[in-house]
């Protein structure tokens, strides 16, 4: 190469520079884009697999139902090639985070698997061994290991993790009741690390049969923690597993094989596991039973008592008002007689009361008589004994005369008697004795002659006493005489008296008795009044009493009747409360025995398949996010073999025209060069170099920049849904050599291919300036009709755009291109924002505005008390139980499965008002009714499902049914089976457990929606307050979530969609200049024909219009057909993409199209004004 | 007042540190009618001449009076409307648009003209009638050049600027293209300035001027023009 060639191709760099830059950074998009692209699914596969051989990913895992023991262990240990052999313990639990509960993605309460961790694992870890022994090593992000038993590591993804899961923050685990898990001996724990595990690479969890049926999140705890003698599963670690490639088939081959080397050793396994199991078993189904039976019989008594009760309120509130009037006329009848018969009785009392004051009176004038009587009475007496003393008086002194006449006559006779004795007898028949009785006598009568006769007795002197006596008598007799006398006398005065005595005292007696009468009379009388008072008096108590007595009963009564009212008021209150309490009892009991139940049908089911009992060996790709993650890199590479191939066929086609221009430029310098007798090697150097140094640095840069920008900007997308260590970045060599090859396709070989065409010619043809290509009658003039029509403009256009069909097509390819991948970009946007827009945005799919979780199933006909309460609400529009549950489905028709919830709504008819059922491109609306079940369109288009076709789902026990397909509904997030409670019993032969309701808040506080936020946190205050409802999930929260997903995905789109729009400039821009400097001279040409500069322009323009509409209308043609690719090959699970691009989005891919179109126009026109008429009109370039 | 004056013009190009004078105070007068031809070896400055009377170039300084208007003053808009209504050009490279046929060609150029005449009369007038539907490359030099006149004419201009007509063709060919300007001219009285280098032709014009090193160094008046058919060279 001679000197001034070199010089000459250093100028030719220097003097078109700008051409350089331009092809430069071309090659340099191209490259990047095509090299980046292609590394991202490389570097992602790349880090993915040293994650997995870093932190020992397990390559099988075994499960049995009937557990696993440390023999299992050693057996599997014993097969040959397989290194590591480790058994793991878990449970499936629901959390509480610090005492409240937590909400998954799908508003359930977040369920955990907590996995064990051996002591022998932490000491690997903590003494820094990574020998593989420990399986599953978790990667410590925050925090630290577990030394304490009720310490645990959880989960660090952010998506399935709740925020509270904070370092120190306590976790407690329960069973489905709420109890703590029997499995473990502690069920709180404190968070003191941060992990992420390279067995969860998505936010998906994998499903288990408590809670929503989904886990939520993991934990890892002590193995001390479990109270279980047998292992969950055991995990095991292949030699050599880490030389394969993860997501290769030879990986899935070669592990294959080592799971029927454990698979043939299973039944001997299992035969020894059997024998211990079955006695426990027995134990526990036996245990489960009597539970059972004691539950269910403590619970129908209190059910009984409380259907008594319920009756007897029925029974008040159906008659309650009959009762009342009842109880209310007997209360009246009963004390309106009662006052009555004492108002009679104080009327009688009050005339008892008059009489007796009568009687009172009756009774002194009684007294008053006895009174007059009574001294008559004394005056008759005083009178009586005035005459009676002196009748007495008359009689003593009669009797004494009486008596002193018999005294003197005894004397007489005495005395006589002893002179006669004397006289008579001897002196000596007169014995003492007489004498003594006569002295006797004497000293009575006559003590002067007892003295006498004394003295002489005493003297013995008889004779005497004779002479003495007889002068004595004989005074006596004279004295006797006198004392007769006397007595006459004295009789006479006597019987006056006597006489007078008589009349007075019969007088007295008349007093007497009269007094006597009237004392009798008044005694009488008072005994009456007396006996008249006492009885009055005790007939006052009487009424007195009666009356209090009355009106104590009378209270009593009011208050029993006012109890009664009370008690028909609240009748319905009651009723309600306890049909209530009767419905909760019901349902305690329902949830208590289906869970018994269920633990005794998993034991009984266990114990009757025992015999069947196999392991299950899994390997990796039953990891969740595992397959989920493999395919979504591999969408990534699906992409990479579209779009940079779209990229780089643009790109190339640019440096092609580019070059090839150049080359035609420069034809008599080359031309000039041969004719002086340069080598056509020497020649082609020259233009090589330039080209070659354009690609070389353009692809280099590219690359660079290309292997960093994209992978990188890709993965950040993609962390959102996978959590993986940062990424690996590898250089592609394949694919940059492949890039730099194309690169250099593009500019150095184009450059060849354009030189040897030139080179072919003589010099002489070549130092001439080349004959422009010839016009050409065009197809369309043939039809006259409508050529005639065009005018003379329209007519040179149309030529100008056909003269030159590699410059036609490459513009329209570019326009295409362009307008395409802007389109489909505007369109996956679409798509995504479709789903959160069209699945919970204004008139949208879900209706509803919330979901509440109750602690219990719930009852459907009468509704418990917690429903009510939620239902009542003001702020509570409408709600609806529904029935949950999440399984897989799949179909026969594809070998895909989809997470499903199969759901069972209440009220069929009403579901419409809470979810809008319906035909995405007829707008058609399906109800839902016992004819089949509705599914959603994700699950329809993943299973190949037609309206028809018969569906599977299974659950977590591995239970399959099937149902029939009656429509397919559109929906965007999850997806869903809907059944009627009729349908679901008839396929799965099990009834639905309502857990949850749907609710709408009413329209009215949603119109306001600045104070939307403010009701809902107060809402969901309130309903949280309700016992027996778990938790209350909004779902816009769920709109949320579900944006951070597909987010990842529009950062993709937003770099395919800056990418296209540098690519639409670059590609507009060079085709239009170099249609410009192509045509200079015709440019100019018009110029001096007197066009102005915007005439001018617009001769090119209306070229580039025509160009444009057609560029615009391929570009919306393939931007379809590229939105459809991306929305089929990107699909992830949870969602659906809105299948059709919004009609802005078309006008908008229109609009950026044009205005870049305009944008390189204006550009193009100060390029045309600037065409110089003199010099272009010197010579042929 | 002529109908072309052009007083003390200067031209300046600067190519880098080198600055050419293109034009060194030119002056010269064309009456109207006559047909003018500017002789002189390269790079005398008569392209240029020719450039800034056809409104495509300007004058750094000096005054170009045509038809009584100072076209140096000028702005942009107006030089074209200058080139659209009064100034027909033909090219030495014929400067056709390939993409067009001949008539086509004629069409683009009265288009925009207010004045033009039928763009096929002009054609059949100069002897194309059979070629209006051929694309230049379909046609000879010649027949090109012909279009290249019939477009210039066709505009019905004040005057005509030729700038070596013959300059791309063959002995016998530019001769019929010279004569076809004599004609031309003379009937309708059309003026006329063509460049040529060739001074044997000169006898054909009315007026001839000589430049040299961007002056005029002679201008010669011939009342008699010579018919090109009776020139040989």
């Amino acid at each position: 190469m001679s000197k001034s060639l070199i010089k000459d191709t250093l100028r030719a760099i220097r003097n078109n520079f700008s051409r350089f830059v331009s092809i430069m950074l071309i090659v340099a998009l191209g490259a990047a884009f095509f090299v980046g692209i292609k590394a991202t699914p490389k570097d992602m596969f790349s880090t993915a697999e040293e994650y997995f051989s870093e932190y020992n990913l397990l390559d099988l895992r075994v499960q049995s139902v009937a557990g696993l023991t440390d023999s299992d262990v050693e057996a599997i240990n014993g097969i040959d090639g397989i290194d590591y052999v480790s058994g793991q313990k878990f449970i499936d639990a629901l959390v509480t985070v610090n005492g409240s509960i937590e909400t998954d993605i799908d508003g359930t309460q977040i369920s955990t698997r907590a996995y064990s961790i051996s002591p022998a694992d932490i000491a690997n870890y903590l003494n820094g061994v990574n020998d593989g022994a420990y399986i599953n090593r978790v990667e410590l992000i925050e925090g630290r290991y577990p030394t304490a038993v009720n310490e645990c590591l959880v989960d660090a993804s952010e998506l399935s993790t709740p925020e509270s899961y904070t370092l120190g923050s306590t976790i407690t685990l329960q069973a489905e009741g709420g109890d703590a898990p029997s499995e473990l001996s502690t069920s709180q724990f404190t968070i003191v690390g941060i992990i992420r595990s390279p067995y969860y690479l998505s936010f998906e969890r994998g499903n288990t049969n408590i809670g929503s049926g989904k886990i939520g999140t993991f934990i890892i705890i002590p193995e001390e923690a479990f109270t279980t003698d047998y292992y969950s599963e055991i995990y095991i670690k292949i030699a050599g597993s880490d030389s394969y490639d993860p997501y290769s088939q030879e990986y899935l081959d070669f592990v294959s094989s080592y799971a029927q080397k454990i698979e043939a050793i299973s039944g001997r396994q299992i035969n020894k596991r059997l024998t211990v199991l079955k006695p426990e078993l027995e134990n526990k189904i036996a245990e489960a039973e009597k539970k059972i039976k004691d539950k269910s019989d403590s619970a129908t008594t209190a059910m009984e008592e409380l259907d008594e009760t319920i009756a007897q309120l029925q029974e008040l509130v159906d008659n309650g008002k009959d009762i009342v009037a009842a109880a209310q006329a007997e209360f009246n009848s009963k004390f309106s007689a009662a006052e009555n018969n004492l108002a009679t009785n104080t009327n009688e009392y009050n005339a008892a009361i008059e009489k007796y004051n009568q009687l009172k009176k009756e009774l002194d004038t009684k007294t008053a008589e006895y009174n007059t009587n009574y001294s008559n009475y004394v005056k008759s007496k005083e009178a009586y004994d005035t005459l009676y003393s002196q009748c007495t008086s008359a009689s003593s002194k009669v009797d004494f005369l009486n008596s002193t006449i018999t005294t003197t006559n005894q004397m007489i006779a005495a005395g006589e008697a002893v002179l006669d004795g004397i006289s008579d007898s001897q002196s000596d028949a007169f014995n003492a004795e007489q004498i003594q009785t006569i002295i006797t006598m004497m000293q009575t009568t006559y003590p002067e002659l007892y003295a006498a006769v004394q003295a002489l007795t005493t003297q013995g002197l008889a004779g005497e006493i004779v002479v003495n006596i007889k002068p004595y008598l004989d005074t006596q007799k004279a004295k006797l005489a006198q004392a007769e006398k006397e007595i006459k006398e004295q009789k006479a005065v006597l019987d006056a008296l006597k006489a007078q005595l008589e009349t007075q005292g019969t007088k007295l007696t008349q007093a007497t008795q009269e007094l006597a009468n009237a004392k009798k009379e008044l005694e009488a009388a008072s005994n009456q009044l007396n006996s008249y008072y006492t009885q009055l008096q005790s007939a006052g108590y009487d009424i007195q009493a009666g009356a209090l007595e009355l009106e104590i009963e009378r209270l009593a009564a009011q208050s029993n009747l006012n109890a009664l009212i009370e008690q028909v008021n609240e009748a319905p209150d009651n009723l309600n409360k306890a049909k209530t309490a009767r419905l909760e009892a019901e349902a305690q009991l329902t949830s208590a025995l289906a869970l018994a139940t269920s633990e005794l049908n998993t034991a009984k089911n266990l114990y009757n398949n025992l015999d069947s009992v196999t392991w299950s060996i899994y390997d990796r790709t039953s990891a969740p996010g595992y397959e989920s993650y493999g395919q979504s890199v591999k969408n990534i590479e699906i992409l990479s073999n579209l779009f940079p191939m779209l990229f780089f066929v643009v790109s190339s086609m640019i440096c092609l025209t580019t070059l090839t221009r150049m080359v035609e430029e420069d034809r008599t310098v080359i031309g000039t060069y041969k004719a002086l007798g340069y080598e056509n090697s020497a020649i082609i150097l020259k233009y090589l170099i330039y080209s070659f140094l354009a690609g070389f640095i353009g692809s280099v840069l590219g690359i660079a920049i290309g292997i960093f920008l994209f992978p990188f900007a890709i993965n950040s997308a993609y962390s959102i849904m996978f959590s993986l260590p940062s990424l690996n970045f590898e250089f592609p060599w394949l694919w940059a050599f492949i890039g730099f090859t194309i690169s250099m396709l593009c500019t150095a070989f184009t450059t060849l291919l354009a030189l040897r065409k030139e080179l072919r010619n003589s010099p002489s043809i070549i130092m001439r300036p080349k004959v422009p290509k010839a016009g050409k009658h065009i197809l369309l003039e043939k039809v006259t009709f409508l050529w005639k029509r065009l005018n003379f403009t329209a007519k040179v256009t149309m030529r100008n755009l056909f003269r030159n069909k590699l410059r036609f097509n490459m513009s329209i390819i570019g326009i295409t291109g362009s307008c395409a991948l802007i389109l489909a970009s505007l369109g996956m946007q679409n798509s995504i924002d479709a789903i959160a827009e069209k699945q919970y945005g204004d008139n949208a799919i879900a209706k509803y505005d919330f979901q509440l979780i109750f602690d219990n199933p719930q009852t459907t006909d009468t509704h418990t008390s917690e429903f009510s309460l939620a239902e009542d609400d003001a702020r509570v529009e409408a709600l609806m139980l529904t029935a949950m549950k999440s399984m897989t489905s799949f179909s026969e028709r594809s070998d895909k499965v989809l997470d499903v919830y199969v759901l069972v709504p209440e009220n069929p008819e009403e579901l419409n008002d809470y979810v809008a059922l319906k035909n995405r491109q007829s707008g058609e609306n399906y109800t839902l009714d016992d004819t089949g079940a509705i599914i959603t369109e994700k699950l329809a288009k993943t299973t190949k499902t037609d309206v028809g076709d018969t569906i599977s789902f299974e659950d977590s026990d591995g239970n399959v049914y099937d149902v029939k397909v009656s429509a397919i509904a559109e929906n965007y997030t999850f997806s869903f089976i809907y059944m009627t409670d009729n349908l679901y019993k008839k396929v799965t032969r099990t009834s639905p457990v309502y857990n949850y309701a749907i609710g709408r808040i009413s329209s009215s506080l949603k119109a306001n929606e600045e104070n939307l936020a403010n009701v809902k946190g107060l809402l969901s205050t309130d309903i949280m307050k309700i016992d027996g409802i778990t938790t209350i999930a909004y779902t816009a929260d769920t709109t949320q979530q579900i944006s951070e997903i597909t987010d990842a995905l529009s950062t993709v789109i937003i770099v395919f969609f800056v990418s296209a729009l540098i690519l639409a400039i670059a590609v507009l821009y060079n085709i239009s200049n170099i249609n410009v400097i192509e045509r200079q001279k015709e440019l100019a040409t018009l110029k001096v024909l007197g066009f102005m500069d915007n005439e001018v322009s617009r001769y090119i323009y209306r070229e580039n219009i025509f160009i444009s509409v057609f560029g615009i209308i391929y570009g919306i043609i393939l931007g379809i057909i590229v939105h459809y690719g991306l929305i089929t090959f990107t699909a992830i699970d949870a969602v659906m993409y809105g299948q059709t691009i919004e009609w802005h989005s078309y006008i908008l891919a229109v609009l950026i199209t044009i205005s870049f179109i305009v944008l390189v126009n204006i550009m193009l026109h100060y390029k045309i004004k600037k065409v110089d008429m003199v010099t272009s009109l010197k010579s042929v370039e | 007042m002529s109908f072309i004056e052009l007083t003390s013009v200067y031209k300046k190009y600067k190519t880098g540190e080198v600055t050419i004078n293109a034009l060194d105070g030119v002056s010269f007068n064309i009456e109207e009618g006559e047909l003018c031809m500017i002789v002189g070896p390269s790079g005398s400055g008569k392209t240029t001449v020719l450039n800034i009377l056809g409104g495509i170039d300007s004058c750094d300084d000096g005054n170009v009076r045509v038809c009584g208007e100072l076209i140096n003053n000028f702005d942009k808009k107006h030089l074209a409307l200058y080139r659209r209504h009064d100034v027909g050009f033909v090219f030495q490279f014929y400067n056709l648009i390939p993409n067009l046929t001949a008539l086509e060609n004629v069409e683009m150029s009265t288009q925009v003209c207010k004045n033009s005449l039928d763009p096929v009369k002009v054609l059949e007038r100069v002897g194309l009638q059979e070629r209006l539907n051929n694309f230049p490359a379909q046609m000879s030099g010649g027949e090109q050049q012909r279009v290249s006149i019939a477009r210039a004419l066709s505009k019905n201009p004040k005057i005509l600027l030729c700038d070596e007509p013959t300059g791309a063709l063959d002995y016998n060919t530019g001769k019929q293209i010279l004569k076809l300007l004599q004609d031309t001219i003379r009937e309708t009285g059309m003026t006329a300035v063509i460049i040529t280098h060739n001074t044997a032709i000169t006898p054909m014009a009315n007026r001839v001027i000589t430049m040299r090193n961007g002056k005029v160094h002679r201008i010669a008046i011939n009342d008699n023009p010579l018919s090109v058919d009776r020139i040989e060279w």
